[in-house]
């Protein structure tokens, strides 16, 4: 099957077979290794990427589904030389440990306050609930969140 | 062994419909894949063809209107959780999304998905139960319609037949004014329930009930309604219902119930808590409509 | 031992972790994300039974699949026996033996994973079916099958001393134990996989683990090739907790690699991972203790099991609560290790102390309650204070040398640092104690024994304390090494064996280097998985890593430190010893003379040899002269946590809504890093607390629930967000900069200090994992 994804902004025409998840085309026929893949079954939110703006499980989506969608994966959210305020807020508060899970989460941060631009902690805790993050570095993930909810309020 | 499959992708339920009765056996509906993918990677479904359904047009609406509620088939989870300031049915309905998976698997997964599914623990289930809602299912020779109680047939079995498809969900509202409640047992904050259970109370003009509908999840290979534990409350006015009533409810509901022990709990304790649930659903029935128990 | 003043330029900031870049942007490699080119796939085969042999096995038709390269069996690989660090794991890489559902039996390379697979079902195999045991006590009784050759039971471990009888008289009020923790699951985010490559003898191992050197010995006991033919590239892990040590799986892919002669990926999904590779011991402890009215402590007399599962070969949990609670006058502890056909029991964070302490710390809450003492006095009353004599002496039984020997071989210049071997050196639970009791609040907020604070409808809330206790690294299996290299432009690189999953030690050891050469931060690098250029370390397990690899790293920069300054001294500086030298920020100059204008830096040092046609040294190695104190007679590292709970009496859901975890891990060498490790540590000890256990079947002894959907990890929400941290920074005289080890202390306080408030707020005792069904039957609301 021929398809067409759009990534990060960019079209990739690949020929896969059609029912190969999105999250194993992602990482393996375009190299997106920010794509992580654990549980492979919904629970740990790793895999979480953005489809038109919104968080889709891209472990349990499949690549043809994701024609004619935008997405975004961790790697179009900021770059090394030019990160992104979420990313950015994660090393301040230091959000991660292991850091496997954190492409994920920010995934989620990101969605979660664009439709929630001022958060309370207890709000961030239950929007972030989403994911897990097995080193335990919860509270710390939930500062990074608040931190950058606040940076993005001043940028606007 | 996994099967390999491909991907057809209709645009209209006629073209979804013909797909099926073209295919049979093979085929199967594919929407959200929030559990198709993880049934069709355990080998615990096989197919040759994934009849993907997201782009089908027409089935991902929520109509509100004076006699009834009708939820779209493809109404993703996500759609209904931001639905809630339409209808306070729909906040109740908006509030169990909340429990449901995660946030990214809201975005894919759908309420005809979760349905058809057919879990006995699914959330959504024992409230359409407890609102007495429709599955309308439409086949090549036009719609009709189910009560969601009789849907269901057994653990991930439903009544639809083999070339229909699950359209979408109709609440009929009732005279009157009517709340819903949904309570449930998990483990962590994302968890599958327990144990579950919902109802919907109804009242007149005077505070008085008119009509009480209890559901109750993951205590039998369906989901089970309460008659007994409903007839209790039928005429009490909400003003100050005796708590023993409720109580009482909660008993005769426990009654009908026939849980197993699984991996997650065991059938006592899932026979501990329907009472304690159903009670607490009833509460918040009362609370929503300004009454008291005393 | 008091808390010392220090001015540090590197250690005590909180610099962001050296990958912190790379984690966030998703371009950090694990395991799971690394190829070679050529690379073939590996899968491998389980056993169906929990005890088996083969009688035969066919692999023809699995040969003959087009795609497939080799298929490995238990006829391909030597029978050497291979052992993971602190018998974790021994036994072959395949012996055509299954010990447990899940067990390896065989494995295939083949072009893509669907063709191995496919491959792995035309692998047929005749079973001799072997009588199976899954009850670790039944599997004690010498009738049980046997699932060793050297048996089902290790001798057993015994730490003891005075006379518990006598102990016993002296007792005014006794409390007893029985208590069964179930088995907790690493459940790592983060999967692994494991790369190997031959080339003309020689192979290279890339995988996702904490214990490299220790990988690079097991694969040369079990292949018998020289460790220089072997270099294992130890990669960053996803959450580990001690699973990724060195692991069958690995070993397997080296073999199926040599034979295929191609390099071969095996990458485990997430169940192999929950039920394949390793598991916390089932393990049951009954005990007793003993106090006087006034709640001293006369003995303390416990029998503690542990289930080794398959492969296992442990005698013992390390359990420091012996020392923690050590003022008992007179005690005993008896640990017995013994298999069972279920799948393999290792160490995994806080092994023991959030087990066998938590029974004692159970005990001590008893006798409390009994004497009238609250919890946090009664621990005051009884811990072991720093200059204590320690009751864990095992190094005692296999010294090489007399005490007196030992102490005369230190080096004249490190004896007046030398702690007092056999003794608590520094650190201990009274600070903790007192200062968490009062930033937490706690005489208010403790209402007594069994009784919430608040009591609302059906929900009962009250506070706990806990405190537990860990080693800071373990010398048994050899001394810890590290090397600094300084580069002609002045750059560092450190290299030391450690893991890198998520315990910031790429960042702490690279601040030790740093602080100990006077360098900035960024000017240091650090390899910490390549067996080739790093020495041998235990890795990062048992709270080792900023111990006994950060002494080695200090040690090694001080060495380098001193070769640069000698050559500083002969060509910069007039008539002058190395120790009137200091360096700062990378510039070399005099002590006590300000500004003067020599001022060379250490780019300037080396390149002073750079220009000279005789070619002389340009960059300097520097590593430790002798080995360390041996950390088990002298450290340990504390916590005391203190925690809220909620408890629904009608379902029995707890939920965990404060929480203050305090740490005594010496100097904090990064504020960030530690705060991350205390907390880590608390919620992984509360969702063994309250959720976390492995369910078997009684049939097979195969996991039912490894899958996350079933086995149920805390969520944000789960753990309340306002949770802090306190640190007391008792200056270790050992560890670099007074830093101590960090990991395990934490998870240990958690359960005990989880268990204790759920009693204070329903007024009975829950075995963990307290789930709402337990607390229910506890209540007896049945």
């Amino acid at each position: 099957m021929k398809l067409v994804l759009d990534v990060n902004g960019r079209n990739h025409e690949i020929e896969t077979a059609p029912d190969r998840t999105l999250a194993d085309v992602l990482r393996n026929e375009l190299g997106l290794i920010g794509v992580r893949v654990s549980c492979a079954e919904g629970e740990c939110g790793s895999c979480t990427i953005h489809a038109d703006g919104k968080p889709v499980t891209s472990c349990l989506m499949l690549a043809a589904q994701a024609r004619g969608k935008k997405l975004l994966t961790v790697e179009g959210l900021g770059e090394i030389e030019k990160l992104h305020p979420i990313q950015q807020a994660f090393i301040d508060e230091q959000g991660f440990q292991c850091a496997f899970c954190t492409p994920g989460f920010m995934m989620s941060a990101k969605a979660f306050l664009e439709e929630c631009p001022n958060p309370t902690e207890e709000e961030t805790a239950i929007a972030m609930s989403g994911n897990i993050c097995r080193c335990g570095a919860y509270p710390y993930i939930v500062k990074a969140v608040m931190k950058a909810a606040e940076q993005l309020r001043q940028e606007k | 062994m996994k099967s390999h499959f491909e991907v057809l992708q209709p645009t209209t339920v006629a073209q979804a419909i013909a797909l099926k009765r073209r295919y049979g056996k093979t085929a199967k509906f594919w929407a959200g894949g929030t559990d198709m993918t993880l049934l069709w990677q355990r080998s615990l479904v096989e197919l040759d063809q994934s009849i993907d359904i997201t782009g089908v047009r027409g089935l991902n609406k929520i109509r509100t209107a004076k006699h009834a509620i009708e939820i779209g088939a493809l109404v993703t989870l996500a759609q209904l959780e931001r639905a809630a300031d339409r209808h306070p049915l729909l906040k109740t309905l908006s509030d169990v999304t909340k429990l449901m998976c995660t946030p990214q698997t809201r975005t894919l997964a759908t309420v005809g998905g979760n349905i058809c599914n057919a879990s006995p623990a699914a959330d959504l289930s024992p409230v359409f139960v407890a609102l007495d809602a429709l599955a309308v299912l439409t086949g090549a020779g036009g719609d009709r319609s189910m009560k969601m109680v009789d849907l269901f047939t057994g653990p991930k079995r439903t009544a639809i037949k083999a070339s229909e498809m699950l359209t979408s969900i109709k609440i009929p509202l009732p005279p009157g004014t009517i709340a819903a409640s949904y309570r449930r047992v998990a483990r962590t904050v994302v968890d599958i329930a327990l144990v579950n259970s919902s109802s919907s109370v109804t009242v007149n003009a005077q505070g008085a009930i008119t009509r009480v509908l209890i559901g109750l999840g993951a205590v039998a290979p369906v989901i089970l309604r309460a008659p007994d534990a409903e007839r209790c409350l039928r005429g009490a006015s909400i003003k100050n219902l005796a708590r023993p009533l409720l109580e009482e409810a909660g008993l005769k509901a426990a009654e009908v119930v026939q849980p197993i022990t699984d991996v997650r709990a065991s059938a006592d304790y899932r026979r501990h808590m329907i009472k304690i649930l159903v009670r607490r659903t009833l509460e918040d029935c009362i609370a929503e409509l300004g009454g008291e128990v005393v | 031992m008091g808390v010392m003043e220090r001015k540090f330029s590197v250690v005590g900031k909180g610099v962001p972790v050296k990958d912190a870049k790379e984690k966030v942007t998703g371009s950090m490699k694990y395991a799971v994300d690394f190829t070679v080119q050529g690379m073939v796939h590996g899968k491998i085969l389980r056993s169906p039974h929990p005890h088996a042999r083969i009688r035969e096995i066919d692999t023809s038709k699995a040969e003959a699949l087009p795609g497939v390269y080799a298929v490995l069996t238990h006829k391909d690989v030597p029978q050497n026996d291979w052992e993971a660090a602190w018998f974790n794991r021994r036994g072959k890489v395949l012996d055509g033996v299954v010990r447990f559902v899940g067990d390896d039996v065989a494995a295939v390379a083949a072009k893509t994973e669907e063709i191995a697979e496919r491959a792995l079902s035309l692998i047929k195999i005749d079973y001799e079916i072997l009588p199976h045991v899954f009850d670790m006590e039944e599997a004690m009784k010498p009738e049980a099958p046997q699932i060793r050759v050297e048996g089902n039971r290790r001798d057993p471990y015994v730490v003891a001393w005075g006379d518990t009888s006598e102990g016993k008289d002296q007792a005014d009020v006794v409390a007893e134990c029985d208590v069964l923790y179930e088995s907790q699951q690493y459940a790592p985010l983060g999967r692994n996989a494991c790369i190997a490559e031959w080339n003309g003898g020689k192979v290279t191992v890339w995988t996702s683990s904490q214990t490299p050197s220790e990988l690079r010995d097991g694969i040369h006991e079990a292949l018998d090739i020289p460790l220089s033919k072997i270099r294992v590239m130890a990669m960053p892990c996803g959450s580990s907790f001690g699973q990724w040590w060195s692991v069958n799986f690995m070993l397997i892919t080296v073999c199926l690699a040599r034979k295929a002669g191609r390099p071969v990926k095996i990458e485990l999904d997430n169940e192999e991972c929950m039920v394949t590779v390793k598991r916390r011991h089932i393990e049951r402890t009954r005990g007793r203790m003993g106090c006087t009215k006034g709640g001293e402590l006369t003995f303390a007399e416990f029998d503690h099991i542990i289930d080794n599962g398959g492969y296992g070969f442990k005698d013992d949990v390390g359990f420091f609560c012996v020392d923690m609670w050590g003022k008992a006058r007179h005690g005993s502890y008896v640990v017995h290790g013994v298999n069972t056909n279920l799948l393999t029991a290792g160490c995994m964070r806080g092994v023991g102390d959030c087990t066998l302490g938590a029974s004692v710390e159970r005990v001590a809450d008893m006798l409390a309650e009994k004497v009238g003492l609250d919890p946090v006095e009664f621990r005051l009353k009884n811990q072991i204070r720093a200059g204590d004599e320690l009751r864990m002496q095992h190094s005692r039984s296999t010294m090489k040398q007399t005490m007196e020997e030992y102490a005369a071989s230190i080096p004249d210049e490190l004896k007046e640092s030398w702690p007092k071997l056999f003794h608590l050196s520094s650190g201990d639970t009274h600070e903790l104690l007192r200062q968490g009791s009062a930033k937490f609040d706690w005489k208010n907020r403790f209402k007594g024994w069994g009784k919430p604070h608040t009591i609302k409808g059906s929900l009962r809330r009250a506070v706990g304390v806990g405190t537990g206790a860990h080693v800071c690294g373990v010398e048994f299996e050899g001394a810890t090494s590290a090397i600094v290299r300084i580069n002609p432009d002045g750059s560092v690189k450190v290299h030391c064996s450690v893991g890198r999953q998520g315990q910031g030690s790429e960042t702490t050891q690279s601040q030790v280097a740093a602080e100990a050469l006077g360098v900035s931060f960024d000017m240091v690098e650090i390899e910490t998985g390549d067996t080739d250029s790093c020495p041998w370390s235990h890795g990062s397990l048992a709270s080792n890593t900023m111990y006994r690899v950060g002494w080695a790293t200090r040690a090694a920069a001080m060495d380098a430190r001193r070769q640069l300054l000698e050559v500083a001294c002969r060509e910069f500086f007039d008539s002058c010893e190395p120790s009137e030298l200091d360096i700062e920020e990378g510039v070399i100059f005099r002590k006590g003379i300000s500004r003067s204008n020599v001022r060379p830096t250490i780019s300037q040092v080396l390149n002073t040899f750079r220009s000279d046609t005789l070619g002389q040294t340009s960059s300097i190695t520097g590593r430790p002269a002798v080995p360390m104190p041996p950390a088990t007679t002298f450290a340990r590292h504390f916590a005391a946590h203190f925690a809220e709970v909620e408890v629904d009496i009608e379902s029995g859901e707890i939920k965990i809504i404060d929480y203050l975890a305090t740490q005594d891990s010496g100097t904090v060498v990064n504020p960030q890093v530690l705060k991350n490790q205390a907390i880590g540590g608390a919620i992984c000890g509360a969702g063994f607390a309250i959720y976390e256990h492995l369910v078997f079947d009684p049939e097979t002894g195969a996991i039912k629930n490894g899958n996350l959907l079933d086995y149920k990890l805390l969520r944000a929400a789960d753990f309340p967000s306002k949770a802090e941290v306190l640190f007391v920074e008792s200056y270790d005289p050992v560890g670099p900069f007074g830093a101590r080890g960090a990991g395990e202390a934490p998870i240990a306080a958690a359960v005990s200090a989880i268990s204790q408030a759920v009693y204070n707020a329903i007024g009975v005792r829950v075995d963990i994992p307290m789930t709402p069904e337990r607390v229910i039957r506890a209540l007896n609301h049945f």
